[in-house]
């Protein structure tokens, strides 16, 4: 039997640019005179209204009648009242530039911990008079990282600790929901990719090329062929080269005042090709990732497009900050390449990074760790990692697995999360339906193949 | 949750709101648990805490009252004219006492004269009491047969004559009248020495009733009465006559400590931009202070007096003042209320009293300076000198507080520790680990004159300074040793700081004197600074030993010559008297390898040896019961005390031998060190002929070095298991060549051993063959405050490589890498700054930081380091023929404006001399290319931007890849370098992030040790080893990410 050669035409999305949400990421001149006070300031400054309200509104009408301490310092003993503060996490384990320093070239420095929990944690609750204990268990049976804005209830103990009975945050910012308009039109899926991982040890050449048939409509049934034409975009989350270690070289007599950093200009080739594959057929953007020859501080800007020059060639063709914003046919996307929930997990006791991914967005904020752990320019005047808007999609990329969950938020905000494996490792990429926000994982894998 | 609770909650539920309440969220139970206890735990006013725990009042016929006493003083009674004992102390349940022991008169002794007789004595007294001219001043002179610790007479006493005084300071007069001569009925000019007429009388009382520093008084019941004295700030208030109190020894159940108050503070003070703050002008601003017992692991009282308001510190007593009066008059009144009994603090002598006490008195707060327990005795700031062989010369303030023991803890750490820098910071970092914020004394006026926010700022720094004098003390438990110290030296605890060695071996001296019936002669210092033969050094073998070095030592090796020698005062021989007794040598006497005579123990034991033997035994037993004790604070007193016990024992050789003496008697200690110096080379001959091939060994060993007490044996084994074997084995036989107790012990082996020179030697230590304990350095002077920490931080990472690693090669590769980086300008600054103190103004010669310290007046008052300040400073490149001291310069002026350093300076006049010294024994004359070679190829030198050519220069953008000048309308590379633009955007992309990372992980380090996230930084902690990195990363990061930012037009 012999098929019909069949035509599917690509379809298309609305896109918009969200303004400001985006721009907000993008650092134009880098001024490093800065201390990150300020940062803090203004997460402070822009959350504590919202944080405020919504505790107003949870605790005010209590038999208690509990008041609201504009200064966390100002909370008298015995009295019920609630506080609006930064979280700010005392660990131990947490990497210390001095220990390093001291044991300087000697002691090797201590290989990175995966995780900073230890017994003798604490939490404070800080604002710009100063910071108070929180305890109670409230406390201790929940987790909690540095910079979280937040609203806790309760009073000061006879230690001077502020004992917590309840904790209110941000909650989802707002969301507007799309126009469910019926159509006649097929469903339209956006793909999630991250971690292709070029250059690295787990990079399979064969899978990188079964993505980009897949993607391009190349391989697969008819139906496949046909669903992939409803592929209106795809998101590259990270990771897409991995540079490679620099190798310490025994043999040779060592050379002094050299840069021992190895170039290698074939992953960025092979990334070229790819790209310059897919975008011939659907519209990507690539953001940067942790390992991706690009700025390492969060918001990550966009890999040079010089760096890519066939891909740059075509209009479909984007670089993108991390984490980034977009919005197609009025769905918002807000995607990391990761890091923002691999510090949080190292937090917290928990492994689930999905449980992470959805309290980020309780917070309203997508790196709360920033700049305390997460390493992060140091804003004056603005936090871009708020989340004033609630995504309908929100993406994390290269976690340890795939998983995804459906959140719905006080105000009916629905947001479909998901946690994003590194393609490299797994194989496997995401589709969101754009209409339904129902999530599928589509796997590849050269063996079956 | 309580049954209470659940009994709350029930009854609510059952109420009205039942239906409301069971749909709200399940802390509502928690809440109203929460509302329970808050009315319990409302804490009252925090000053309720100050006050000392009620006396409760006890009838004295019937019981006894016992305390600690801590500190004492005398008076005069102004009615019978005779000295009072003043003891203040604690008793057990925290109340504190002040009692008077009355009828101890002072006395001392002169040798009657020859043809002297009873019946002379009236005579004698009525010629004295003239001399003296102070009336009667004598109460009575007996006839006493003493024997004086002065050498050897055979044991006969002789008749001296025991003069007792009314007043202590007669004894001075008297002193003179008899040593300038005297006569009397039928003697014309006599003039004699006289005995034990130099004791303080506080210290003739202790010993007399045999009263330890810091130990337990007893008065029984019935012997003592109150008083109800005025001018006591005490509880209990009492009077005993001193023969009815009973003193106990520090021994058992009576080495215990008195839950004594400790108060431990810290003032600021709002100076003027540039100017150290003078009393005179600038107001206090803050007074933290923190009051703990002790034993116990926090403070109870946490308070801060701030001038102007001040926002609330969680769990702190914060007292705001509108007027600076109030504030010094409340604090005084709150040192009062609280009454410690130890006040701490850190550089509290030399700064904070006596700037509080100078500021009250320009205020005119009349109420400020007494700060003691007695409330009619002013509190003052006198000028002490003081100076000892073992500590130096210093010059301090004296504060009095009768009845508060004072502990500086920087007197403390610069008496007890040798440190790169005793601030306060650097201590911190160095004995707790942790970095201290430190604010500049001109911020400190900026934060004082913003608002209550900041002022909280304040005061929480203030605080922290105020609790790290305390925290120090616990970790280094230094209360607890000077108290053992106090107790097993006899000394009263302030003489412990305030003093020098000597005194503690007198007090001990005059102990055993009085029980063995000797008297002591008042010898008066001759000052003469005679050296005799020191220790004896083994000619050091020089080299790199990768075999087993076995350490023999002797063990207290001065005392135990004393010991087994039976060396003193009181078997010291003279040539005439063993002709006299017809002594027999060897028998009766022995005489030294400095030819001087002793009599053996056989005729008499010498009271020194006895001193020695109750200590060293004393030690021994301590040591013993601190193995079994399990309670950590019994065990800190037994460590305190064998401490004290060891250092005792050391320091009495020392005294025999300080010439600027009570009693010096170089015979004693010239022999010491000549036993010390025949033993040396008796071990080495011994172990060198024992331990050979000849005799069955595998080896010939070979001592390769000896020094005062120890030898470095080369027993030519392979393994430390076998050095350690034959380490023991010639301990044991070359003990049995010597006298009881010397003991060669053998302690450890280096394994491998780095033996520089005399008294220079680094290995790795070994105790057991399993582990290394630690890596010993001995001479290679890396806390050289004039050294940078570069040469501190090379040479450990040079010996650890060449020790633990044993890695030569790496050592030497390392070198190399370090003074690449050096010259390349990669080197942390940090690492190269230089500090020094400005003390005062005029040096003599012109020097590097005081030449600085001008230039940076001229250049900015306000930040210009003032007298007192440490000056930190860089070695910059100068032109030709400029003075060294005109090359220092501020090492942020030279983040700033891009200076070269003088890299070859650092190279030349810092690091090759410790490095050859290290690496000669190992290479040998190679050890020159360390610092010569390819990897000093390679400089860069950074392009100021001030000074000399630089107002002409031109700037051109070169070619990131050539550095060929760009053309119009290229901003990264040329044509050329087109190609190798991804490589070259991806080199400086790294750079930017290895940056950007470093600014990230600094930053958000000093704000954690801030203690705040929404505060900006203030601290500029010189001490601080990422304090320059902070700023040198700022000034890279901007100029690095412009070079990025080139790369936009690709």
């Amino acid at each position: 039997m012999t098929a019909e050669p069949l035509t599917f035409n690509r379809q298309q999305a609305v896109v918009d640019d969200l303004g400001p949400l985006q721009e907000n990421f993008v650092i134009k001149a880098r001024d490093y005179k800065m201390q990150y006070a300020h940062l803090y300031y203004m997460r402070l400054m822009l959350m504590r209204p919202t944080v405020l309200a919504k505790a107003s509104q949870k605790w005010a009408a209590l038999d208690s009648k509990p008041k609201h301490v504009g200064k966390v310092l100002d909370v008298q003993q015995g009295e019920i009242a609630y506080l609006v503060g930064t979280v700010y996490m005392e660990m131990k384990l947490k990497p210390n530039i001095l220990d390093d320093i001291t044991k300087d070239h000697w002691i090797a420095a201590q290989p990175d911990r995966p995780k900073y929990t230890d017994d003798s944690d604490s939490v404070y609750l800080e604002d710009e008079s100063g910071r108070v204990k929180l305890v109670g268990p409230k406390i201790s049976g929940d987790f909690f990282v540095t910079g979280v804005v937040m609203s806790v209830l309760g009073s000061e103990d006879i230690n001077g600790d502020f004992k917590v009975v309840d904790i209110c945050y941000a909650g989802q910012g707002r969301q507007e929901l799309p126009s469910s308009m019926e159509t006649d039109e097929a469903d339209k899926y956006v793909a999630l990719v991250s971690g292709l991982g070029i250059g690295g040890s787990d990079f399979k050449p064969l899978e990188l090329d079964l993505l980009a048939e897949y993607l391009t409509g190349e391989i697969g049934s008819t139906k496949e062929q046909m669903d992939c034409a409803n592929i209106v975009r795809v998101i590259i989350a990270g990771n897409s080269i991995v540079a490679p270690e620099p190798v310490e070289e025994d043999t040779k007599t060592k050379k002094y005042g050299y840069d021992k950093s190895l170039f290698l200009t074939e992953p960025t080739r092979i990334l070229d090709a790819f790209l310059q594959d897919v975008c011939s057929s659907v519209p990507v953007d690539i953001m940067a990732g942790e390992k991706d020859p690009s700025s390492i501080t969060m918001p990550q800007q966009p890999i040079h497009p010089a760096m890519l020059p066939s891909a740059r060639q075509y209009s479909t063709f984007k670089s993108a900050t991390n984490p980034y914003w977009s919005c197609l046919d009025n769905i918002t996307l807000l995607g990391t390449s990761g890091q923002t929930v691999d510090d949080i997990y190292k937090y917290v006791q928990s492994d689930n990074r999905l449980e992470m991914a959805t309290k980020t967005l309780a917070w309203r904020h997508m790196a709360p760790t920033a700049p305390d752990t997460l390493w992060c320019y140091p804003f004056k005047d603005r936090d871009p990692f708020i989340m004033t808007q609630s995504p309908h999609v929100y993406f994390v990329g290269n976690q340890d697995k795939f998983a995804t969950e459906f959140v719905t938020g006080q105000e009916g905000q629905r947001t479909r999360v998901v946690m994003l494996p590194s393609f490299a490792e797994s194989g496997t990429i995401a589709l969101v339906n754009l209409r339904t926000l129902d999530c599928q994982s589509v796997s590849f894998s050269a063996k079956s193949a | 949750m309580s049954e209470d609770a659940h009994a709350i909650k029930k009854r609510r539920m059952n109420s009205t709101k039942a239906a409301q309440l069971e749909s709200q969220p399940s802390f509502l139970a928690d809440l109203e648990l929460l509302q329970e206890t808050n009315q319990a735990t409302k804490l009252n006013d925090p000053s309720l805490l100050w006050e000392r725990p009620a006396y409760r009042s006890t009838d004295i016929s019937t019981e006894s009252l016992i305390f600690q006493q801590i500190e004492a003083d005398e008076y005069m009674n102004p009615s019978t004219q005779t000295p009072v004992v003043r003891f203040y102390g604690i008793t057990e349940a925290g109340n504190s006492v002040i009692c008077h022991v009355t009828g101890f008169l002072p006395y001392f002794y002169v040798p009657a004269p020859m043809g002297f007789k009873i019946e002379n004595i009236p005579a004698f007294k009525s010629s004295l009491e003239n001399g003296i001219e102070k009336g009667s001043s004598i109460v009575k002179i007996e006839w006493k047969l003493k024997e004086t610790i002065f050498g050897y007479h055979g044991g006969e006493k002789s008749p001296f004559l025991k003069i007792t005084l009314k007043d202590p300071r007669n004894i001075a007069a008297a002193k003179r009248c008899i040593e300038r001569g005297i006569s009397f009925a039928g003697f014309s000019d006599f003039v004699a020495q006289t005995y034990e007429s130099n004791l303080a009388y506080l210290l003739r009382f202790m010993i007399d009733c045999h009263i330890t520093g810091a130990n337990w008084i007893e008065l029984p019941a019935g012997t003592y009465h109150r008083r109800n004295d005025l001018n006591s700030n005490a509880q209990v208030n009492v009077e005993i006559s001193y023969d009815k109190l009973i003193s106990h020894q520090p021994e058992g159940d009576w080495s215990k400590i008195a839950p004594l108050r400790i108060m431990s503070f810290d003032i600021e003070c709002a100076g003027r931009k540039g100017i150290f703050p003078e009393a005179k002008v600038d107001p206090v601003i803050q007074i933290a202070t923190m009051v703990t017992v002790q034993g116990e692991s926090k403070p109870f009282i946490r308070n801060v007096m701030v001038l102007n308001s001040c926002s609330h510190i969680v769990g702190t007593h914060t007292m705001s003042f509108d007027r600076e009066e109030k504030l010094l008059e409340s604090w005084s009144e709150f040192v009062r209320k609280v009454d410690p009994d130890v006040v701490i603090g850190y550089n509290t002598s030399n700064f904070d009293f006596p700037y509080l006490l100078d500021r009250a008195k320009h205020l005119g707060v009349l109420k400020f300076p007494f700060l003691g327990r007695l409330n009619d005795i002013r509190t003052e700031a006198k000028d002490t000198k003081f100076s000892s062989k073992a500590y130096g010369n210093r010059e301090n303030k004296a504060i009095n507080m009768e009845g508060r023991l004072q502990l500086d803890m920087l007197q403390v750490m610069q008496r007890d520790y040798k440190l790169r820098s005793y601030t306060l910071n650097a201590v911190c970092a160095q004995f707790l680990g942790e970095q201290k914020e430190d604010v500049h004394h001109s911020i400190i006026t900026e934060l004082q004159n913003g608002n209550e926010e900041t002022r909280r700022r304040l005061a929480i720094y203030c605080l922290k300074d105020a609790y790290l004098p305390q925290r120090l003390m616990d970790k280094l438990m230094c209360l607890i040793n000077y108290i053992e110290m106090a107790r097993v030296t006899g000394v009263p605890f302030n003489y412990l700081l305030a003093r020098g060695q000597q005194i503690k071996v007198v007090s001990q001296l005059f102990r055993k004197a009085l029980e063995k019936d000797f008297v002591i002669p008042a010898v008066s210092s001759q000052g003469n600074e005679d050296q005799y033969e020191g220790a004896t050094v083994i000619e050091p073998r020089k080299g790199y030993y990768d075999v087993p070095i076995a350490t023999l030592d002797f063990a207290s090796l001065y005392p135990s010559i004393m010991m087994a020698h039976n060396l003193c005062y009181t078997t010291l021989l003279t040539p005439s008297i063993i002709q006299k007794f017809n002594l027999v040598k060897d028998v009766d006497y022995v005489v030294t390898p400095n030819n001087d005579a002793f009599v053996t123990e056989k005729k008499r034991k010498g009271v020194l040896p006895i001193i020695l033997t109750d200590l060293l035994s004393a030690r021994k037993r301590a040591k013993a019961d601190l193995k079994k004790e399990t309670d950590p604070f019994k065990r800190a007193v037994l460590d305190g005390r064998q401490l004290a016990l060891k250092i005792s024992a050391n320091s009495v050789y020392g005294f025999t031998g300080a010439t600027v003496g009570k009693l010096p008697c170089l015979q004693i200690s010239s022999s010491v060190t000549a036993y010390g110096r025949v033993m040396i080379e008796r071990t080495k001959q011994e172990v060198e002929a024992t331990y050979t091939v000849e005799n069955g060994y595998p080896y010939t060993a070979e001592v390769i070095y000896g020094d005062t007490d120890s030898v470095m044996v080369k027993f030519g084994v392979k393994t430390l298991e076998e050095a350690m074997k034959y380490g023991r084995e010639a301990a044991a036989y070359v003990t049995t060549k010597f006298e009881q107790p010397i003991k060669l012990e053998f302690e450890k082996v280096y394994f491998p051993y780095l033996l520089i020179n005399k008294k220079r030697y680094a290995g790795l230590y070994w105790t057991k063959p399993d582990k290394y304990d630690k890596m010993d350095t001995k001479g290679i002077e890396t806390v050289r405050r004039d050294n940078c920490r570069l040469v501190q931080s090379v040479i450990d990472t040079c010996l650890r490589k060449i020790l633990i690693d044993r890695d030569v090669i790496g050592a030497q590769e390392y070198t190399k890498q370090i003074i690449s980086d050096l010259l390349q300008n990669k080197i942390d600054m940090a690492q190269l700054v230089i500090t020094k103190a400005l003390s005062k103004t005029d040096y003599a010669n012109k020097q590097a930081h005081v030449e600085l310290a001008e230039r940076m007046k001229q250049r900015d008052a306000g930040s210009a380091p003032a007298l007192g300040d440490r000056v930190a400073y860089v070695i910059i490149k100068g032109g030709k023929g400029v003075a060294a001291y005109d090359k220092s310069e501020d090492p942020l002026y030279v983040l700033e404006k891009n200076i070269p350093i003088d890299t070859k300076y650092y190279l030349d006049n810092q690091l090759s001399k410790p490095l050859l010294r290290i690496f000669e024994p190992i290479l040998g004359e190679k050890a020159g290319s360390l610092l010569a070679g390819d990897h000093t190829r390679t400089i860069q030198v950074s392009t100021p931007s001030v000074g000399g050519l630089m107002r002409f220069a031109v700037k051109t953008a070169t070619c990131l890849g050539c550095k060929t000048p760009l053309k119009k309308g290229e901003s990264s590379v040329c044509a050329n370098c087109k190609g190798r633009a991804p490589e070259l955007y991806q080199k400086q992309q790294n750079i930017v992030n290895t940056l950007e990372v470093r600014f990230s992980r600094l930053w958000t380090q000093c704000q954690r040790c801030q203690g705040s996230l929404h505060q900006e930084v203030l601290c500029t902690s010189k001490d601080c080893p990422i304090f320059y990195m902070r700023k040198k990363v700022q000034k890279e990061i901007q100029d690095s990410s412009a070079t990025l930012d080139r790369f936009v037009d690709w």
